[in-house]
This record gives structure tokens, C-alpha cells and sequence, in this order.
């Protein structure tokens, strides 16, 4: 059975990935602006490194997902009575921009 | 894009949003029950992602089953045997004996029917293949 534990433990395992992935694609997904006068002299920076694409989201899947799709979470079962408020509920209100998605290999 | 034990793609959500995607799945129907039985998911397919523009970087190296995207009947392969094991129907074992055989099927067969292309395989590809 899956739980929060779990699923959180599976994710942490794959953090070095993560970071490894974000690193080789990162000046795909920053940009590299000049600081304006205003910032230089007031704010302390000689430039703004901002990302593209915003917060960006990470989730893998098990490798027993053999199909690569995209699942978001749409209910849950509490106390015997299906709940919603999961992702399909925050992505659809707007919550982050890119989604970092990953299959673990077989 | 592959790295080490992980295919993975960054997708753009304001595109799945545009494009409805995921209201477009929830009116097909498309909501699996986890084979506990205490959580549902709704889901769109790599290929949906493709086709709204959503994936970013879809023009670097993207691993072969990625890039050619998946033909329409491995799709429908895996979404019954990943269906049938989600409601409890088969168990893991049998599901992942289905899945293992059409993959290899699909490998097997020349693109566009499945994902033999040997010019723009790579080792990582291959690899693939094999498991």
C-alpha cells in the first residue's frame, strides 16, 4: 500500500537525479539578466538570475508504471468517503508552472 | 531526456491548462482506482503533452520511445493491462507479463506500427529495448 511516507522516501531517493537533470538543463530554464543601475547601486547585484518557467514541480513514478503518463491525483478515500482537493483541484486553480516528470527506468 | 535510472520530460502546466487536458480526461471518463482502493488519478498521455505544445525542450535529446511518441495501439495495451491491475482485476505479475510482452512487440516493429528505427538509437535506447 502506498502511503505519504513512502511516496515521500521514493521521491528523496531520486534527489541527486533530480538535481543532476535540473543541472544539465539550467540554462535552458534561467535567464541571465544584466542589473539595472537602480539594482546595482541600491540592491546589492550586478545581475538577476531568474527562472523561465517559474517554481518548478518534481515528481517521479515507480518502475512498475509501464505506460508514461501523466497521472494526477483526483480523489481519495476518507473515512469511507471519496474526497477531492488533490492535484487535479490545485493544478486546475492555477498552482505551478512547469512540472519536472520523471519514469523510473526498468 | 534520459538520466541514468529516469526518462523524464519538463512539461508546462498554463499549456495542460489551455488545452484542458485534464477536464478533457475527467468528461472521457479516464479516473483509475488505485488497486488499494483509497486513491484516484486522472491522466493524460505523452502524447496529449506533445500535441498541446507542452513538453519544453521536445527537440533535445529525447530518448527514441519519447521522441517517436507511442503508437496508438501500445497505448491502448497498456492502458488495459495498467486498468485491469488498478481495479484489482489480474495481479502485478500478470499485469507486468502483458506489459513486458507488448513492449518487446513494440520494439520489434518498424516505425511508425512500433519503435524500430535503428539510425537515431543511442546506447541508452538500446538498453531499453533489451529490458
Amino acid at each position: 500500500m502506498t502511503n505519504y511516507k513512502n511516496d515521500a522516501d521514493f521521491a528523496n531517493e531520486h534527489a541527486p537525479e533530480m538535481e543532476r537533470i535540473l543541472a544539465r538543463n539550467l540554462l535552458k530554464i534561467v535567464s541571465i539578466k544584466p542589473a539595472s543601475r537602480h539594482q546595482d547601486q541600491c540592491e546589492a547585484t550586478d545581475c538577476i538570475i531568474a527562472t523561465n518557467i517559474g517554481e518548478i514541480a518534481f515528481r517521479v513514478r515507480r518502475e512498475r508504471c509501464n505506460f508514461a503518463d501523466v497521472t494526477f491525483r483526483y480523489q481519495r478515500l476518507r473515512n469511507g468517503i471519496w474526497v477531492g482537493g488533490f492535484e487535479v483541484d490545485k493544478i486546475l486553480g492555477g498552482y505551478c508552472r512547469a512540472y519536472l516528470y520523471a519514469w523510473q527506468r526498468r | 531526456m534520459t538520466d541514468g535510472r529516469l526518462d523524464y520530460v519538463f512539461y508546462d502546466l498554463d499549456r495542460v491548462r489551455d488545452a484542458q487536458l485534464i477536464e478533457d480526461a475527467l468528461d472521457l471518463g479516464r479516473v483509475r482506482i488505485n488497486v488499494d482502493r483509497t486513491t484516484s488519478f486522472t491522466w493524460v498521455t505523452l502524447r496529449e503533452l506533445v500535441d498541446a505544445g507542452a513538453v519544453l525542450d521536445i527537440d533535445v535529446e529525447l530518448p527514441a520511445r519519447l521522441a517517436m511518441r507511442t503508437p496508438a495501439w501500445y497505448e491502448e495495451k497498456c492502458d488495459t493491462w495498467n486498468r485491469a491491475h488498478w481495479r484489482g482485476l489480474i495481479t502485478e505479475a500478470e499485469a507486468t507479463a502483458e506489459l513486458e510482452f507488448w513492449h518487446r512487440v513494440c520494439w520489434q516493429l518498424p516505425w511508425p506500427q512500433g519503435w524500430r528505427i535503428g539510425r537515431i538509437r543511442d546506447a541508452s535506447d538500446l538498453s531499453d529495448a533489451e529490458g
